[in-house]
């Protein structure tokens, strides 16, 4: 082989070498992911037939580079809810923001020293009315803020009874309530409380 | 080449360029005078009876005005007076259709004489209505399942009046004490989420309203 022919050989070895890596490189989009709570890790799955493959783990904001497809993320530890986000790459860069609730374990904890001072106002704005009712614990959400909970009006055994709603937020160090007891809230009447609280909250009941 | 053949040439382009340059002109007038106004049908029966909308005349055809509240008027000797208010709205489906019915003998005789337009008013009417009624069905798919009634509850529903466009409903729930949660259940069993619904209960006083 004389040199011509050697150096484009390699020239062309070259070439097709640079054409493979920009497409792989093309192949990759920019995925910018946010995390909106400073202890937050999350695992990055891609969702391949039947079975998720991890991806990247992140506990800070940052970049990261993956090819088209369906991925979820998920929320790690106990802090949080886990329930996974789902995003897809589509030949795009994607922007996340990831901005779990606090676990039910976590709201729970929450709602035992809280309990009290939710009961508090209830009992001073109601108080007539509130003996003739059976008040259920009821739940906190997202990071705690936010506080709902049913009245059913106390009958006998035999009698069916009609289930009150109500929802609570906390402002600064206090409770107030941003809805007073109803028998179904309507998220037109109310476009500033998250809807899954309005529809949580007005499924308790249903069969 | 003949000058008077030259001249005529000249005179034919001139013209035609005039006509070219007018028409420009008119569309582009209309385009800037109609810009951002509605166009709303107008049908008036008889058809040379004066109309106005807002104290101004208008004819009968398209008419084009902006989105927004306007008294209607129609008046003719010897039939009835018309007056309406109407709201037309943005992408505005609304139309002016107005009939004025005879009161003088003469006039009553025309009416009798031009059936045909009332009776063609009426369908215009009906086609409304159909159009209308689909449109609002596919807005408000519950009502395909309402009104709905036992022996216990009954679920109905009202235009809502906030709503100007007359799309919104909200929900009448009769029942008993004690069972309304019942009817609750059963929006959600005919596959609806009461959260998606304003709910009026009938028969109903809150007891946490007063306090």
């Amino acid at each position: 082989m004389n040199k011509k022919t050697l150096y484009t050989t390699i020239g062309l070895i070259a070439a097709i070498v640079l054409v493979i890596l920009i497409f792989i490189w093309r192949s990759f989009h920019d995925v910018a992911i946010t995390l909106k709570k400073s202890d937050l890790t999350v695992k990055i799955y891609k969702t391949e037939k039947d079975r998720q493959v991890e991806q990247a783990t992140i506990s800070q904001t940052a970049n990261i580079r993956l090819t088209n497809g369906s991925f979820v993320i998920i929320p790690q530890g106990e802090a949080y809810d886990s329930a996974p986000i789902s995003f897809t790459v589509n030949g795009d860069s994607v922007s996340i923001e990831v901005d779990p609730a606090f676990s039910k374990a976590r709201l729970d904890a929450l709602l035992d020293e809280e309990i009290g001072a939710i009961n508090n106002v209830l009992q001073a704005k109601y108080s007539a009315v509130l003996t003739k009712f059976n008040q259920t614990r009821g739940n906190l959400y997202r990071e705690g803020q936010w506080y709902a909970t049913t009245l059913a009006r106390k009958v006998s055994s035999s009698e069916e009874t009609d289930l009150y709603r109500l929802i609570m937020k906390k402002e600064g160090a206090e409770w107030k309530l941003v809805v007073a007891p109803s028998l179904s809230i309507s998220i037109k009447d109310h476009p500033d409380i998250p809807q899954h609280i309005i529809r949580d909250i007005n499924s308790v009941g249903k069969t | 080449m003949n000058p008077e053949r030259v001249i005529n040439k000249k005179w034919l382009l001139a013209l035609g360029t005039l006509i070219v340059v007018g028409l420009i002109g008119y569309g582009l007038y209309l385009s800037i005078s109609r810009a951002g106004k509605e166009a709303v049908n107008v049908y008036v029966i008889p058809s040379d009876s004066t109309v106005t909308v807002n104290g101004q005349p208008i004819s009968p055809g398209t008419a084009y005005l902006r989105a927004g509240t306007y008294t209607i008027e129609a008046s003719r000797g010897g039939f009835s007076r018309y007056k309406e208010e109407i709201t037309i709205l943005p992408n505005n489906k609304k139309d002016i259709d107005i009939a004025l019915y005879g009161v003088s003998d003469k006039a009553k005789e025309w009416e009798k004489k031009n059936e045909k337009l009332y009776l063609e008013r009426e369908g215009r009417g009906g086609k409304r209505a159909t159009a209308y009624g689909e449109a609002f069905q596919n807005v408000n798919p519950i009502t395909k399942d309402l009104p709905y009634k036992n022996i216990i509850f009954s679920i109905g529903y009202h235009l809502d009046p906030e709503d100007p466009t007359n799309q919104s409903i909200i929900l009448d729930i009769d029942a008993g004490p004690g069972y309304r949660n019942g009817a609750l259940q059963k929006i959600r069993d005919l596959g609806y989420d009461p959260s998606d619904f304003r709910i009026n209960f009938k028969n109903f006083t809150n007891p946490f309203s007063n306090e």
